[in-house]
């Protein structure tokens, strides 16, 4: 896609856009939950730009899915501001807006309902959004056929394979025409073939839409052949320790010996900074 | 993103499964096996047991009686309405114990009671305290019944899939869309045990209650017949009203079940 091509930003965190081009705004956020004895996020600020597909990267519990579940309105945050798409959501921990900007939430898995036709499942979510039921139908066919599950409308979830069942939830994400679709590491229960056949076909899917996406992941690899940008956490408690411009040009092949290159550099970091290499070795023999 | 063609592997596909004939035979011999085995043993085991040629002429001439649809109507009318409220009221109190744990902790031990309370005490004791009538009955079987269906439906409620709630919070779901397309749905299973429990043990209840206090129904024939007895009469009776029971079990919730379930991936082993 030769629209990003070679972003000017480059290396640790870059370039502060315009306040108007960004969509998401996170100063200071902190959560825990109650039973937790250290909080999932402490003190985590990022911005993210307006058609930016951002991957927030992280180890297991550092906070990235709490992210989203606050960005979505599940979780309110104990601390810190939060703006989306200009609207403050949240500030000192209280909820600012009664109503945030509409998102789309694709889960790791695909939480459809089934006992609603796959059809019935996305005019739901148009239904909740006040999209105007005339609109529906073409909504419905629109986002379908560009998911390539137009001709399963009609099927009951329970009857598509994990696939198909995925496409189907991110099409539900994208039908709302959202200001931000929020994607949980939807990829990760699919079969290795499966889930890169659906990532290169997202990416098509973004660039033909121009949706902002905050693609969650412990992927290296995923994050790299994904994002803009990635943000990487901090092993947690969550909070940023660096936004990485990938500067790949579009459309990037998942085996390109660049990427590979990428991934290896960012891989031996994170290492590093998420702290495998303090860990004392066990001594032999005990 | 491209056109999926590929369909989830099954064991069986839809729509396989026994022949449409082998299905339509089951029962049928089902039930000439169970007549063979009730003539047998009313022939060679049990000398009071009346067979099924006898309870059929019975039944027979207990149809034509001027009093057959009117006994038959009121108990029927009692089952409905012992479902109905016992049903509605559980469903009600079991979802809410499922859902607010205040409810869940004022209502658990009661609950508990309820289910060990036993049918012919409830039914004597609001003789005692309400009298002879239509009510006293119902109460009776309220009592009793309900409890039933509030455990069946408060483990419904408890066992929803907090990730489809999630889902409906996340995409901004209205309250009204919330309980239709999430949670009723995801109750239906116990629902329909729900109202099927309290059919039966409505039935069961009304011959007691009629047995025991009424001047009129389907218990109140048995009892009669029975204090005279005629055991051929008793159970052409029995079969009486079980027939209706079965005739709605296979023509209300059996079609319910196909239509409320349509959605369920049928696996055949």
């Amino acid at each position: 896609m030769g629209r990003r091509v070679g972003k000017p930003e480059s290396g640790r965190d870059d370039t502060e856009a315009p306040s108007s081009s960004r969509i998401v705004e996170i100063e200071d956020l902190a959560f825990g939950y109650g039973e937790a004895k250290q909080p999932a996020l402490d003190g985590l600020t990022l911005s993210i730009d307006r058609g930016e597909f951002a991957c927030v990267l992280g180890p297991s519990g550092c906070g990235k899915s709490t992210l989203l579940g606050i960005l979505s309105g599940l979780y309110a945050p104990q601390r810190g501001r939060v703006a989306v798409d200009g609207t403050l959501v949240y500030e000192g921990g209280r909820r600012m807006a009664r109503e945030a900007p509409a998102m789309g939430y694709v889960f790791q898995d695909p939480r459809l309902l089934p006992w609603r036709r796959v059809r019935q499942n996305v005019e739901l979510a148009l239904r909740a959004a006040g999209v105007p039921q005339a609109e529906w139908d073409g909504r419905v066919s629109t986002y379908l056929d560009m998911c390539g599950i137009g001709p399963f409308a009609e099927s009951w979830p329970g009857n598509l394979s994990g696939g198909q069942r995925q496409r189907v939830a991110i099409a539900r994400a994208l039908a709302i025409e959202p200001t931000l679709v929020l994607m949980d590491e939807p990829f990760s229960t699919l079969d290795e073939v499966t889930a890169r056949f659906l990532r290169r076909e997202l990416l098509e899917v973004w660039e033909r839409t121009g949706q902002t996406i905050i693609f969650v992941t412990h992927s290296i690899r995923e994050a790299v052949f994904l994002a803009d940008h990635v943000y990487v956490m901090t092993a947690g408690p969550g909070k940023l320790l660096e936004r990485r411009t990938i500067e790949i040009p579009r459309p990037r092949v998942y085996e390109d010996p660049h990427l590979t290159e990428i991934e290896a550099g960012m891989v031996e970091w994170v290492l590093e900074h998420w702290g495998f290499y303090d860990a004392t070795p066990r001594e032999e023999g005990k | 993103m491209r056109p999926s063609t590929a369909v989830a592997p099954r064991l069986r596909a839809a729509g396989e499964g026994p022949s449409r004939t082998s299905l339509r035979l089951a029962p049928v011999v089902g039930i000439a096996m169970g007549l063979v085995a009730w003539w047998l043993a009313a022939r060679f085991l049990f000398r009071f047991l009346p067979d099924p040629i006898t309870t059929l002429r019975t039944f027979g001439e207990q149809v034509v009686t001027e009093t057959f649809f009117e006994n038959l109507g009121v108990t029927a009318r009692r089952v409905l309405l012992g479902t109905v409220g016992a049903f509605v009221v559980g469903s009600a109190i079991g979802l809410a114990m499922g859902r607010i744990w205040t409810v869940e902790t004022a209502l658990h031990p009661w609950v508990f009671v309820g289910l060990a309370l036993p049918g012919p005490l409830v039914i004597l004791f609001a003789i005692l305290a309400m009298g002879l009538g239509e009510m006293t009955s119902l109460t009776a079987l309220w009592v009793v019944v309900t409890p039933f269906v509030v455990t069946l439906v408060y483990g419904g409620a408890k066992a929803l899939d907090p990730e489809l709630l999630e889902m409906s919070v996340t995409y901004r779901f209205g309250r009204g869309d919330r309980l239709r397309h999430v949670l009723i749905p995801a109750l239906m299973p116990s629902l329909m045990s729900g109202v099927r429990v309290a059919f039966a043990m409505s039935w069961k209840i009304v011959v007691l209650i009629e047995a025991l206090s009424s001047t009129v129904g389907v218990g109140e024939r048995i009892h009669f017949f029975f204090i005279f007895n005629q055991p051929a009469a008793v159970l052409a009776w029995t079969f009486t009203f079980t027939i209706i029971m079965v005739a709605v079990e296979l023509l209300v919730f059996q079609t319910l079940d196909r239509r409320l379930f349509a959605w369920r991936p049928r696996a055949r082993l």
